[in-house]
């Protein structure tokens, strides 16, 4: 126990007393997090208001002349709006929709004004619109005309017809949302939390981790921890838990930043961001559950990263294979950002991948006592083997002396 | 601490390496084994000074790292003190201080951190630490660069910080491997002083060397190795009258040439 706690501190004085480390670990997450918000705010914002900008390029092919009129009332830009009479060919405007040199194309049916009166036939005229939606230009132009001015102008056109328009319209719709606001909040954080912290927990020990056992080897340092009269699984034992605290703590880093950070950037930015919602509020069982589950997530984590490190016989080998285990993790972690709680208790027994969904759904408060315990177990079971694998190569003369 | 204690005991001792396809072709060999040492037994004593003598690649430094646990012997036994390398390896470890230039100490960390680390890794008390601390510094001349990183540290005063560390819970038997490889003449000097104080203490120190001026002074006894064999063992005084030569350089040559058989 003692020795443990040795190796423990011997570790954690190598992390602390490191700048560089302190740096990588406090001061980075903060600078690639907000720089990261503000590049992505300023992009979206910039964007918004290059459309709001543009003046879109509008042909209105046999306009009736009220909604000309109507028309150079709400729209002051009229220089970029062209009407055309009925006989002409418009083909080559929608070809220029496609080419994005035009934005959008109105066409009105021939003798539209006597249609509207004369409902006897049993085909309403039809206003044709073309537009390109994906171009925002174009969609944007298509949205204001359809929404805006073609409603306006139907409106208008009702009311002249029959004084009063709530003769035609009968009723209104009127919606009230009724939800949970805490699920509706964990449900967000759900989606989004558990994979950043499951990438976030990994990357955080994985530079340590290989440098602490590929690295000890690689410089010949690890001997003369072998030489000293304690258990290796001790040194074991001491080494994950120093990279359990540093994964721990350099994740949490990453998610208050995110957390505190997010909505004042946004805020400040008014990039439409909504994280209003974003109040955390646990019951003491999700905490609790919460609790259990990550620490069985970083065990596992460090001791795959051991194990990695242990049998490689170098720090840049080691670095190799990891990639292809840092993969599967942020794979795991994507799998849960969409779609709802998995019921399937079964699932819950697959390690790496119950841990991922268990955090969701422990979130959203999902989570049955079962699917709990199923995710605890093989979570905590898997950790253990694989540390007990980590023993043995360390026991092992093959492993850690090439001999 | 009385003389003539036998610290070291090894029977027999056979160490094979498998080879993996690699390491065969990179020793030009098609067997898939490698001898490395064949049926060594030899004993040593609390209070001398016994030398491993022998070329390069002869099986001494797989033979110290046999007696230091670090590799288990493929057949026969070793003691220290008593206690066997495998089922006892902790006991052994408790008693014996490995030195190589292989094992090399933590550039991150200064010398004093790492001696005090060892230190409590051996269950050695805080206070006794201190005053152990401040003698084996003072003697290797590395008190006033305590706390500067290992990393900061010249190659020389590397080494010395090495053994300090390496002797941090006063073992009984002292195990270095080439002690004074990679040292000036100064450094080299001082090192071998320090092993004739310790042997003066009652201590057992087991060292491998290929340098014959070495070996003459200032070991006890000898044990040559070749190709994995101890093919003689006793004082050099008594290894020169068995070969009747009149140097250890002649004597090993004299032993060599009877004894080496090149591998086909």
């Amino acid at each position: 126990m003692n020795s443990i706690k040795n190796v423990l501190s011997k570790e954690l004085y190598r992390i602390f007393k490191d700048k560089k480390m302190i740096f990588s670990i406090f001061i980075l997450p903060v600078i690639l997090i907000v720089g990261m918000i503000t590049l992505m705010g300023s992009i979206a914002k910039n964007a918004s208001n290059d459309v709001q900008k543009h003046i879109p390029t509008v042909y209105i092919q046999n306009a009736p002349s009220d909604f000309k009129s109507f028309i150079s009332s709400v729209d002051t830009n009229l220089n970029d709006i062209t009407f055309l009479n009925a006989s002409e060919d418009t083909s080559s405007i929608q070809n220029d929709i496609l080419k994005e040199k035009v934005d959008l194309l109105l066409v009105f049916p021939d003798s539209f004004s006597k249609a509207i009166i004369d409902l006897s036939g049993s085909k309403l005229p039809s206003v044709l619109v073309y537009y390109n939606p994906s171009v925002d230009y174009s969609a944007s132009a298509e949205s204001t005309y359809v929404n805006s001015y073609l409603e306006a102008y139907r409106q208008n056109l009702l009311v002249a017809k029959y004084g009063n328009i709530n003769a035609v319209k009968l009723f209104d719709v009127q919606q009230s949302i009724i939800q949970d606001e805490a699920k509706a909040t964990g449900k967000m954080l759900g989606s989004l939390l558990p994979y950043f912290i499951t990438i976030m927990l990994f990357a955080g020990a994985m530079g340590l981790g290989i440098d602490t056992i590929a690295g000890e080897k690689e410089r010949g340092t690890m001997a003369s921890l072998l030489m000293t009269p304690v258990k290796r699984t001790s040194i074991v034992m001491g080494k994950l838990l120093a990279l359990m605290i540093l994964s721990v703590v350099s994740a949490t880093v990453y998610v208050i930043t995110m957390v505190v950070a997010i909505p004042i950037m946004s805020k400040s930015m008014g990039s439409g961001m909504d994280l209003s919602g974003l109040s955390i509020r646990f019951t003491s069982t999700q905490i609790f559950e919460l609790v259990v589950v990550m620490i069985g997530v970083v065990f596992l984590y460090v001791a795959l990263i051991g194990v990695v490190a242990v049998f490689a016989k170098s720090v840049k080998e080691a670095s190799t294979y990891i990639m292809p285990l840092y993969i599967i993790i942020i794979a795991t972690g994507m799998m849960t950002m969409y779609g709802t709680s998995v019921t399937n208790v079964g699932l819950y027994a697959i390690p790496l991948y119950n841990s991922s969904i268990a955090l969701k759904a422990i979130l959203s408060g999902d989570i049955t006592m079962m699917q709990f315990i199923f995710t605890t177990i093989s979570t905590f079971g898997a950790a253990g083997v694989v540390t007990l694998c980590i023993g043995k190569a360390f026991n092992s003369e093959k492993v850690m002396f090439n001999a | 601490m009385r003389m003539g204690v036998k610290m070291i005991q090894i029977e027999n001792l056979t160490k094979i390496y498998k080879l993996s396809k690699k390491q065969m072709l990179k020793a030009k060999t098609k067997k898939q084994i490698k001898i490395a040492v064949d049926g060594v037994s030899f004993e040593a004593k609390n209070g001398e000074i016994f030398g491993l003598l022998g070329p390069n690649g002869a099986g001494k430094t797989t033979t110290l790292r046999c007696i230091a646990t670090l590799l288990k012997p493929t057949d026969g036994s070793v003691k220290v003190s008593g206690f066997d390398t495998i089922s006892d390896s902790i006991e052994v470890r408790k008693n014996i201080g490995f030195l190589t230039n292989e094992i090399k100490l933590d550039p991150q960390f200064s010398a004093k951190y790492l001696f005090n680390f060892f230190g409590k890794m051996h269950g050695v008390e805080q206070a006794v630490l201190d005053k152990r601390r401040e003698e084996l510094f003072l003697y290797f001349g590395i008190k006033e660069f305590e706390d500067k990183k290992i990393d900061e540290l010249s190659t020389g005063m590397k080494q010395k910080a090495a053994i300090a560390v390496a002797l941090v819970h006063d073992p009984e038997v002292i195990i270095f491997d080439e002690p004074t490889v990679g040292l000036d003449i100064i450094t080299a000097r001082s090192v071998t002083d320090y092993l004739k104080a310790l042997k003066e203490r009652g201590k057992l120190v087991i060292i491998s060397t290929h340098i014959m001026s070495e070996a003459e002074k200032l070991c006890d006894r000898l044990a040559i190795i070749i190709d994995g064999k101890k093919i003689a063992e006793g004082t050099v005084k008594e290894i020169l009258e068995s070969t009747n030569t009149g140097d250890l350089e002649d004597a090993f040559f004299q032993l060599y040439k009877d004894n080496h058989k090149e591998e086909k």
